[in-house]
């Protein structure tokens, strides 16, 4: 029971909108109500007259996504408008990036500046507990009035603070409606007791001035499945080789000792080297640049004890790719024992000892017991990756800290796009060192080190599982773990960021098989929701949509997974005429009978991308027939060729449906929702 | 309570629960009392669903009775005066709240901050019904829609479909003692009954002088009509379900 | 008097029985929906082959509801039942049998029929004139039996007691809509589809209305 119920009885709604950021409710009437907490301020400025028809969606079955129409919506030109459309007046920078949770921030200048000022930072709106010193402010508290929290990281526009917002398309914005009686009384002590969610969505375009007021349009929150997911990140792979990440302290201590016949020293010397002093930590090198390093190393630490006179450079000789360390010892016949130790970051890695009976009478290498194929750190390291393939991409556009651990890699090999899965990246600044790669393409060759060096590469951020959890993943994921402590796990740009009431979860993990339990992996760079599932959504007739929650007391609208098929265990309501309007228009309308193709084509991309695919075909060859050939496509990223044939084959079914299109009141029964399947 | 003369009253909205003082929708459904006997208490009290005025005051009667530390309660309207009586009959001394627009409803728009008494009257004429100078009450007229087309060769269809029916309604009342109530709004909208005149049993093909109840479909704006203004008229569009 | 076919009567269903003494046997409707004239007719032929007397039907207005009521007639005596809910509603009568007559009159308005205080008027019925491209009915000349639908003028007055009368049984019509109406000077009944139905005040106490009927109902 709820506001629609009232209406046969001559209550109205009064409309009221929240948008994300704005602790303003615009209403198209003031009631005086107490407001949502975090909102301070209620204006009677709201115009919905114009808008499309909203909360009346369709269902585009082949894609598995709903149709509906913008919202739009006007607010007139009251001085509480003006306050929050007028540009800001202070603004200050952040000096060094903000996390997702700080609740400290340094800034450029803070003059101007009180305590418990709302300030906005894109998206986000944050409450300045204090402001502790010209660049340090306190106390913050993040997301509040409707926002949500994000990483804001100094070098782009989100670094700016400001004490209005910068922008209002992509705000949130949700339209309530709350009852008035007759005589035009606010129901309620508070404006949420008997309000009703109807709609939610992203604003789009606006403001644009209108004659009286300001202008928006939003979209539906389901139609945010269209939007496409940021952009891979590109680079050009500059290394094939091995790479080590080492720290800057790292130490190399030798302990050289040359002894005389009679047992006493003749030198020696204890020499710490610091091989990547000049380096960051994380910076990752080769092999080979490790090996000249702790080259350089030695000879400073030489010259730095004056032991020039006594000893003379290091060497890694090569036999056969396996380096072996040698010290160049300057001539004193008098040496018959060296005795050397080298402790590799304080631990004991190599003893040398060596006889010289007849003294050391020439310059010559002593070689360490020191010896190794690969990471020159890790003597007696034989790694010979069974996989030969580590490469660095220099990334042009995008962060290398956000590749995500696994995922795919597409290279262009000689004109041709190669697609390959790696597992392990190490990124620094620009680099990205990627690891573990294998072909994925239906290959299993590899191409030559040559070339690879050089070659265009895109990361393509990814995600593998059943198709429930990517959903929901694809749905949620932030890339700071705010929206959703199970979800929210991707990278930044592989997700749309939603939060986690915006999403009934629970009609996403009970979605039963086949969907439910076919597993599947996509690349998202480039990519919509609706075009990476919306093929397994069509398949298996189900839908994401806009609908509200049932046990929540305002019937808050969440995305929903619903069934779209027009078979199942019975319907959910049943409509007479008592439910339908009818003094004016047809109460029914019967609408065009639904496509029903005979061919079904099923793709399923390699690796979740464009670069190529398995496809299966069913034909139902009597309606060919009969009445030629109608084909429909439907692109089902899963992992697996033969589990997806097997869950394929039961869903290629006979389509064909009529849907009757009942103009239903808001008062009927609440099974009547989109989607819902209902007797006439 | 059988009009005596015309009359429209209106349908209260409510959704239960029958006491308690936490519902939803409260304009004009609750009534609660606080008895001088114990004066901490407030009963809350409504119908769990939509009522007539009239029958919403016998709802409240029993509920009040069930629900109260106390009193035994009467709630009647008197159509002659035009106001709403609260009273009990038990000798409890008691003072009633209006919840919501309740005030506006019945009528009550004196100050009940303060004060026992067994028997309250409403200070102004309920806007929950309207008494009349006239009505009049077309008979029903089937409301269907209705398309008869013609096609060539002589053949003629004629596809219908409707799920109601209407009553054109002319009001006729008195500034000084009705518009008030009309223009407060509850009478105009939504779901009432009107009276025609004396025949306390309900319209039908063979009593087209009862009284209809039905849904206020369309209304027209109220019309002033003599020479000084006193007499006022308004239509109306009733649909009943059929 | 108009006799609308209604959705509520399943004449098929309704039986209706009548002895004449030497005979007794069960009388249904053709099809399903029917209006109670041409259900009348059906019966009186039936009645007449089935049974020795002839049969007649009539009807009159009943002044306390404004429907019709009927009267079925023989040249003999014969018993009349309506045995099941269809056939009472239908024909307008009560349960139980009803005593050897000539002349039964049924015990209130068949479903369905209208009888206004001025009776149905049902003027000009004859083939329109119509226009368009290669219409058949464009080949039409008065005089000419052609191809063009009927569109007589069927007009009545009545009291409010009629008028309600009106809006209940429209209510109950079928769909599409069709009725046989009396057209009185003719002794005839013609059937028609019933389209929009004006009603307006004539006078203090009456209505006049108007229905836009056409002929050669589908």
């Amino acid at each position: 029971m709820s506001v629609w119920d009232a209406v046969r009885y001559g209550f109205s709604p009064i409309y009221w909108v929240q948008i994300s950021g704005i602790p303003v409710v615009f209403c198209e009437r003031a009631t005086g109500l107490t407001l949502p907490a975090g909102w301070t301020a209620e204006d009677g400025s709201l115009v919905i007259d114009d808008s499309a028809e909203v909360g009346i969606e369709q269902v585009d079955r082949d894609t598995g996504t709903a149709v509906s129409l913008s919202f739009g919506f006007k607010l007139l030109d009251t001085s509480t408008v003006r306050q929050w459309l007028r540009a800001p007046s202070k603004s200050m920078n952040l000096t060094s990036n903000l996390t997702a949770t700080a609740t400290t921030m340094n800034v450029d200048s803070s003059t101007g500046w009180s305590n418990g000022d709302a300030a906005y930072l894109g998206m986000e709106r944050i409450t300045i507990g204090t402001v502790a010193s010209s660049t340090y402010c306190t106390g913050l508290t993040r997301a509040t009035v409707g926002t949500l929290a994000f990483e804001h990281k100094t070098g782009t526009t989100a670094q700016i603070v400001t004490d209005r917002p910068r922008f209002w398309r992509g705000r949130e914005v949700t339209l309530w409606a709350s009852p008035a009686d007759p005589n035009g009384y606010a129901t309620g002590t508070a404006l949420l007791n008997d309000a009703v969610q109807v709609w939610r969505g992203r604003i789009d375009q606006g403001p644009s001035r209108d004659v009286d007021g300001f202008k928006f349009e939003a979209s539906s929150i389901d139609r945010i499945t269209d939007r496409k997911l940021a952009a891979s990140v590109t680079g050009q792979v500059v290394s094939t080789s091995a790479k080590i990440a080492v720290s800057k302290g790292y130490t190399i201590q030798i302990v050289l000792k040359a002894s005389n016949s009679s047992s006493g020293q003749v030198f020696g010397y204890v020499f710490n080297l610091l091989p990547f002093k000049n380096d960051s930590d994380g910076d990752l090198l080769t092999n080979a640049e490790i090996r000249d390093r702790i080259q350089s190393a030695w000879d400073d630490a030489v010259s730095a004890e004056g032991a020039t006179s006594d000893l003379g450079g290091f060497l890694w000789a090569n036999y056969s790719g396996e380096y072996n360390a040698k010290v160049l010892v300057k001539a004193d016949a008098t040496i018959v024992y060296f005795a050397i130790f080298a402790y590799l970051d304080g631990k004991s890695i190599t003893a040398t000892w060596l006889d010289k009976a007849n003294g050391w009478s020439t310059d010559g290498y002593v070689a360490l017991d020191w010896k190794s194929k690969g990471n020159p750190l890790v003597p007696g390291d034989y790694f010979e990756p069974v996989i030969p393939w580590l490469i660095t991409v220099r990334v042009d556009d995008g962060n290398p800290g956000d590749i995500p651990q696994k995922g795919r890699l597409r290279v262009n090999v000689g004109g041709k796009h190669r697609l390959f899965r790696y597992h392990g990246v190490t990124a620094n600044n620009a680099e990205a060192y990627i690891k573990g790669i294998t072909p994925i393409d239906g290959t299993n060759a590899y191409p030559t080190k040559t070339e690879m060096l050089g070659a265009d590469a895109e990361v393509l951020f990814g995600d593998e599982g059943t198709f429930p959890t990517m959903m929901l993943r694809c749905l949620m994921s932030s890339g700071n773990g705010e929206r959703s402590a199970t979800y929210d796990t991707l990278s930044r740009g592989q997700g749309y960021g939603l939060d986690e009431g915006v999403i009934d979860e629970g009609s996403f993990t009970a979605a039963s098989a086949p969907i439910g339990s076919l597993k599947g992996e996509v690349a998202s760079g480039g990519e919509s929701f609706s075009g990476l599932f919306g093929g397994a959504l069509g398949l298996f007739r189900k839908a994401v949509v806009s609908r509200p929650d049932t046990s929540d007391a305002n019937g808050a609208l969440k995305l929903t997974l619903v069934d779209t098929a027009p078979y199942g265990s019975g319907w959910s309501t049943t409509l007479t005429d008592t439910d339908l309007l009818s003094h004016d228009g047809d109460p029914v309308v019967s609408v065009k009978k639904a496509e029903s193709p005979n061919v079904l084509v099923i793709l399923r991309p390699f690796g979740g991308t464009d670069d190529g695919e398995d496809r299966f075909v069913f034909v139902d060859a009597p309606t060919v027939d009969a009445n030629g050939r109608d084909e429909v496509e439907y692109r089902v990223p899963a992992s697996d060729r033969v589990t997806l044939y097997q869950a394929a084959g039961p869903a290629a079914v006979e389509r064909g449906l009529r849907i009757p299109h009942p103009c239903r009141p808001r008062w009927a029964t609440t099974g009547c929702q989109i989607a819902a399947k209902i007797a006439v | 309570m059988a009009a005596n003369g015309p009359r429209i009253m209106a349908y209260a909205y409510s959704e239960g629960p029958v006491t308690g003082v936490t519902a939803d929708i409260v304009a004009n459904s609750t009534l609660a009392v606080i008895e001088q006997s114990s004066p901490g208490t407030t009963t809350y009290v409504r119908p769990a669903t939509p009522e007539l005025f009239e029958t919403q005051l016998v709802t409240w009667q029993t509920h009040l009775f069930t629900y109260t530390p106390a009193g035994v309660y009467t709630c009647t309207y008197d159509a002659t005066t035009q106001r709403v009586t609260l009273a009990t009959t038990n000798g409890t001394g008691f003072r009633p709240v209006m919840p919501g627009n309740l005030a506006v409803w019945l009528g009550f728009t004196q100050d009940l901050s303060s004060g026992w008494a067994e028997s309250w009257e409403g200070e102004s004429a309920p806007a929950a019904v309207a008494e009349l100078l006239g009505v009049t009450v077309e008979p029903a007229e089937d409301a269907a829609r209705v398309d008869l087309a013609e096609h060539r060769h002589g053949r003629s269809v004629a596809t219908v479909w409707g799920n109601h029916q209407v009553h054109r309604v002319h009001l006729v009342f008195s500034r000084t003692t009705t518009l008030a109530q009309i223009a407060a709004g509850y009478l105009t909208t939504g779901r009432v009954r009107i009276w025609q005149a004396g025949d306390s049993t309900p319209y039908s093909a063979t009593n087209v002088d009862g009284y209809i109840d039905g849904y206020v479909i369309a209304a027209d704006d109220p019309t002033e009509d003599g020479d000084v203004g006193e007499l006022w008229t308004l239509n109306l569009l009733i649909g009943v379900a059929r | 008097m108009l006799a609308l076919q209604m959705n509520n009567v399943d004449w098929v269903e309704a039986e209706l029985e009548i002895n004449d003494g030497a005979t007794t046997a069960q009388f249904y409707g053709s099809s399903v929906r029917m209006d109670v004239a041409s259900v009348m007719d059906e019966l009186v032929t039936w009645a007449t082959s089935t049974f020795i007397p002839t049969f007649l039907w009539a009807w009159e207005k009943d002044t306390s509801t404004g429907g019709a009521i009927l009267t079925l007639s023989a040249t003999g005596n014969f018993t009349l039942e309506a045995t099941n809910t269809d056939a009472q509603t239908g024909y307008g009568l009560n349960s139980g049998v009803k005593a050897s007559a000539s002349s039964h009159t049924f015990d209130s308005a068949a479903a369905g029929t209208w009888a206004p205080v001025s009776g149905v008027s049902v003027k000009a019925n004859l083939r329109v004139l119509l226009s368009g491209d290669a219409c058949g009915d464009g080949a039409v000349r008065p005089g000419v039996p052609g191809l063009a639908h009927y569109r007589p003028t069927v007009e009545a007055i009545g009291t409010a007691l009629d008028a309600a009368r009106l809006a209940n049984v429209l209510g109950d019509a079928s769909n599409p809509r069709r009725a046989s109406i009396c057209q009185q000077h003719t002794a005839s009944w013609i059937e028609v589809a019933v389209g929009e139905v004006a009603r307006n005040p004539a006078g203090a106490k009456h209505y006049r209305f108007r229905l836009e009927v056409s002929g050669e109902a589908v």
